[in-house]
């Protein structure tokens, strides 16, 4: 079964300790900083992959058909897959869970990164918090991540399965698919993501 | 007063010299009848025992021995067998437009210095220099022309014109019996209107060569290990070819008696590329590296040439420093095969500097043989802490205390920035610094099998940082006014760093010949320790006009431990295309600290190893980058569809850069496996630093590729391939999305609606570091993935017990702007 979802959430942010919420001030006025402004777009076997439907031993053991091949290729019939495929052996004896037939892009503008220092002059970003994040320093440095506008989805898709094996061209191959998801639609967001490091190194 | 160069000249001729004029028939006689000139035939064999060259005085200086020069025919000559001499011919004339005129043409001729050596490396006679080092011998083989004449202006000045054409030119650099060959060389100068003059500078009398118009040309028909007159006759893997041509003008070079302590030589110096002249360097492999139109200038002040004395490491040598170089160059052409890569400029500063308390200068000391021959380096505990020792004590098992060759200091401190130009838009890498100093060896050897240059570095600590990118369109000069941005971020897959500081001890073994004809081949081992480099930065008050309160906090790699080993690695160009091919690999990157701020005290996230074992991958960097259209952010074969799937369309041109990177991740074998390792709780010593092996680790083991079917088939790997182009993007205004940054010059800029814009608002979108990246891989497979406790090391909890990703098609085209 597949489920599909559309998703439009409108400013999306958190009030966390690692998410900051800024002002349209403070935007304009980190320019002439380094670090930088990314836009673009990524996408994960968007015609397939590097696995091709002329491979030595590309063959279901089950049935003998082809198992990989160009997205072109599965609609056509004549492949059972062009996507990506994770899968993971969570004990030494008993089968493998799996992320299948990963597919889909992903755009965005303005996701931006930059290692930043945070002191006690940023106090009113985190509501207060800064005295006690900076603890006895003056100021601490963060790898900020800062969320774009807006992400968009196009045919972002996964299967969730429990296999047999870990390749499905291995003998014996079984998988039960658990559920699929697909994803259209864009997200927009606001705030940062702060990264540092927190413990005993 | 003038001061003159000390230098004193010691002759001892062993030999008789053999000059012979010889007499004139009759019918040459008839020949020159009514011709105002003479000429001079000489036929020579000129032995000289030892030429010394002293600037020694009561406090500093040394000698510089020459031993064993030779002057003859070269041995492959027709007549060598019953005559060695060397021929000349000589045409003086004197008339009243050129003044003295010398036309000179030489036959085959052979200039060998038996052995050059310095200061107590030269031995004794006594007991018949059974102690001397020497930089090796080297011999010069030439034929060819020279027209020269001298005149005086009426003045003080001499006005010198020469053409000087050298053909069929060999030179051989020969150190403990083996030979490196510069095959077939010719060369051209032509040197117009040179003058020649004494002038004063504040009290200082320098001799002043005023060089107006000056032009140099070559070719290079090979290099290759040869004992042979041609790297191609025998069968020897040469590097290539090489060919140039450069010209100069309204430039000039100032001598001065005196160098930097005692006795010596001081130049002062300008050159000026000549831009009407045609200027170009080409390599050519299977493929051709071309750079071509270039233009710039030089300007070196207070170079000295001295003999020093009493190094700690290397002892007596030859000096070499500068105050400073400042100079310019730019390329208007970069190919590879017919592929233009763009154009290229370089502004850089060689001068004294301070970092960390630490001055550096720009000092090169040259000394004879190879001064770590035989050592062990037991009672080096960082190389023996790393368990490198051996490593080096093998590489300098091949040379002996007498063994010839060149051990060398470098210190260097370097200013720079750099600007790439692809289809009218500008990348300019801003305030490139660089400092060190270390020590090396050079010299040619042969394991039995082949000879090779043995090139090895001792404590050779090294750094630079830049500031970031400026990024725009060429017309407005982005060095300038640009905004400086990040982006290095999207090289780390390369390897490219922000900043990098490090020491390198180790041995790289270098032959010409590559994977297909000629190129480079080598193999190595190299330690880096005390290393930082960072993976992200950002200059604090970068812009606030006070230099004095800017701070650089990042994310970095600190406490850095990197020892790594490659084997038959091969450099070659071919197919429009650098490509390095890298036989083997394995390497072990260990992490002391990943820290955030501060790149000595920040915050640490603990501790990460990194350890890799490849087989047959491969690096190739083609020009060309993304090129032609495309739609970016979103989809559709032309600007609507794409603007109307929320993306926008851009032409990245024809120029640029492609760097493609093949990996095999290969089983582990022995020692040598892919692991990634994150270890953190640890211990701390008595100074508060963390002690690796004592805390919690989580281990990525066994990570391996393989071509999706078996474990076994591995030949497709991780294939990275980057796009680089310098193209416009689309810049969102943070606080209304809905607008975005459309410049309105090289620096101004304002915020429009996106739905509303122009055509002409479009095609002034500012401009982006823009990379198009692909990642490719059949299959990648992680064994386990394991805890592991300090209390029981030996017996890890395995979390995963198998990990395999298969088919991955990752593509992104990102551009990356200043942070608005």
């Amino acid at each position: 079964m597949t489920y599909k979802l559309a998703v439009m959430l409108a400013a999306l942010s958190f009030q966390a300790v690692a998410l900051e919420q800024i002002s349209d001030d403070e935007l304009n006025a980190f320019t002439g900083q380094n670090g930088i402004y990314l836009s673009g777009d990524i996408s994960l076997n968007e015609v397939g992959g590097p696995l091709a439907s002329g491979d030595a031993n590309n063959v279901d053991p089950n049935d003998g058909s082809t198992v990989w091949g160009t997205c072109a290729e599965k609609e056509a019939g004549s492949a059972s897959r062009c996507g990506a495929r994770l899968s993971v052996n969570t004990n030494s004896t008993n089968g493998y869970f799996v992320l299948d037939e990963m597919r889909g892009k992903m755009s965005f503008e303005g996701l931006t990164l930059k290692a930043r220092e945070i002191t006690s002059a940023d106090d009113d970003n985190f509501g207060g918090d800064v005295a006690e994040f900076l603890g006895s320093e003056s100021g601490k440095t963060v790898l900020e991540i800062g969320l774009p506008n807006e992400v968009r989805f196009e045919n972002l898709s996964y299967t969730i399965a429990n296999s047999s094996t870990a390749r499905p061209t291995d003998a014996g191959f079984q998988q039960q698919n658990i559920f699929g998801v697909e994803l259209n639609g864009s997200i927009e967001m606001q705030g940062n993501l702060l990264v540092f490091p927190v413990g005993t190194p | 007063m003038i001061k003159l160069p000390v230098f004193s000249l010691c002759l001892t001729i062993t030999y008789a010299s053999h000059a012979e004029l010889v007499g004139l028939g009759d019918e040459l006689m008839e020949g020159v009848t009514g011709q105002s000139g003479l000429t001079v035939e000489l036929h020579q064999q000129t032995s000289i025992g030892e030429l010394q060259l002293s600037d020694k005085d009561a406090s500093s200086g040394g000698v510089l021995s020459i031993k064993d020069i030779v002057i003859e025919a070269p041995d492959y000559s027709p007549d060598y067998l019953t005559d060695t001499r060397a021929v000349s011919r000589h045409e003086f004339d004197v008339d009243s437009i050129d003044g003295l005129v010398i036309n000179s043409t030489y036959g085959p001729t052979r200039i060998s210095l038996g052995s050059i050596s310095v200061g107590n490396h030269a031995g004794f006679a006594a007991d018949n220099y059974a102690s001397r080092k020497s930089f090796g011998s080297l011999m010069f083989d030439y034929e060819g022309t020279n027209v020269f004449s001298l005149k005086g202006d009426g003045g003080t000045e001499y006005i010198v014109n020469s053409v000087t054409d050298i053909t069929n030119s060999d030179i051989r650099w020969q150190t403990n019996g083996n030979t490196l060959l510069v095959d077939n060389l010719a060369y051209n100068s032509t040197v117009r209107g040179m003058t020649i003059d004494l002038m004063d500078f504040s009290g200082t009398t320098g001799l002043v060569f005023g060089i107006p118009s000056a032009s140099y040309s070559f070719t290079l028909g090979g290099l290759c290990f040869t004992e042979s007159t041609d790297c191609l006759a025998d069968g020897s893997n040469s590097l290539g070819q090489l060919a140039g041509a450069i010209a100069f003008k309204d430039s000039y070079v100032n001598v001065f008696g005196g160098g930097r302590t005692g006795a010596g030589i001081t130049i002062n110096s300008f050159f000026e590329i000549d831009e009407t002249s045609a200027n170009y360097l080409t390599y050519t492999d299977s493929s051709a590296l071309h750079i071509a139109d270039m233009a710039g200038s030089l300007t070196t002040t207070g170079l000295t040439l001295d003999i020093g004395t009493g190094d700690a490491e290397i002892g007596d040598h030859i000096a070499v420093q500068v105050d400073s170089v400042v100079g310019n160059f730019k390329a208007d052409t970069v190919q590879i095969g017919a592929q233009s890569l763009g154009s290229v400029e370089l502004n850089y500063t060689l001068s004294d500097g301070v970092h960390d308390s630490v001055t550096y200068q720009n000092i090169l000391k040259l000394a004879p043989g190879i001064a770590w021959a035989g050592q062990d380096f037991t009672s080096d505990v960082t190389l023996v802490s790393a368990g490198f020792d051996d490593d080096m004590a093998a590489f300098y098992a091949g040379v002996t205390n007498t063994s010839d060759g060149l051990s060398l200091y470098r210190e260097w401190n370097l200013a720079a920035d750099f600007s790439y130009t692809d289809d009218a838009n500008t990348i300019n890498i801003s305030n490139f610094q660089s400092h060190g100093k270390g020590y090396a060896s050079i010299d040619v050897r042969n394991d039995g099998s082949e000879s090779y240059i043995a090139l090895g570095l001792v404590d050779y600590q090294g750094s630079y940082s830049i500031d970031g990118f400026k990024v725009g369109k060429a017309t407005d000069d982005p060095k300038t006014n640009a905004t400086l941005q990040g982006g290095t971020e999207l090289l780390l897959p390369l390897g490219i760093y922000p900043a990098y500081e490090f020491t390198i001890n180790g041995g790289i073994k270098m032959s010409t010949g590559g994977a297909t004809g000629s190129g480079l081949s080598f193999d190595g081992d190299l330690l880096i320790t005390d290393a930082t480099f960072a993976f992200s930065t950002n200059i604090l008050n970068y812009d606030d006009g006070d230099d004095t309160n800017d701070g650089v906090v990042g994310v970095w790699a600190d406490d850095v431990v990197y020892e790594y080993h490659f084997r038959d690695y091969t450099l070659d160009v071919e197919n429009d295309g650098i490509k390095l091919v890298q036989g083997e690999k394995w390497s072990d990157m260990d992490i002391g600290n990943l820290r955030w701020g501060d790149k000595d005290t920040g915050q640490s996230l603990g501790r990460i190893r990194m350890q890799t074992y490849q087989t047959d991958s491969q690096l190739v960097i083609t020009a060309g980058g993304a090129g032609g259209e495309s739609c970016l952010g979103g989809t559709g074969g032309d600007l609507s569809a794409c603007e109307a799937s929320g993306g926008y369309w851009v032409d990245k041109g024809t120029e640029g850069v492609t760097i493609a990177m093949k990996q095999n991740w290969e089983q582990r074998s022995g020692e040598k496996a892919n692991v990634f390792t994150w270890e953190n709780n640890r211990s701390v010593d008595v100074d508060g630093n963390s002690i690796n092996g004592t805390g919690t680790s989580i281990v990525f083991d066994n990570i391996t590729t393989s071509d999706g079917y078996n474990g076994s088939d591995n030949t497709h790997g991780v294939q990275l391939e980057l796009a680089i182009d310098v193209a416009p993007t689309k810049v969102l205004n943070k606080a209304n999305p809905s607008q975005e940054k459309i410049m309105t010059g090289a620096s101004t800029y304002e915020y429009k609606n996106t739905a509303t814009l122009s055509a002409a608002d479009k095609e002034n979108r500012p401009m982006g570091f823009a990379v198009a990246a692909s990642l490719q891989f059949k299959e990648l497979d992680i064994e386990s993935v394991n805890l592991i406790h300090a209390n029981q090391p030996t017996i890890p909890q395995t979390m995963i017990h198998g990990f395999k990703m298969q088919n991955f098609n990752i593509q992104s085209n990102l551009t990356a702007t200043p942070i608005q």
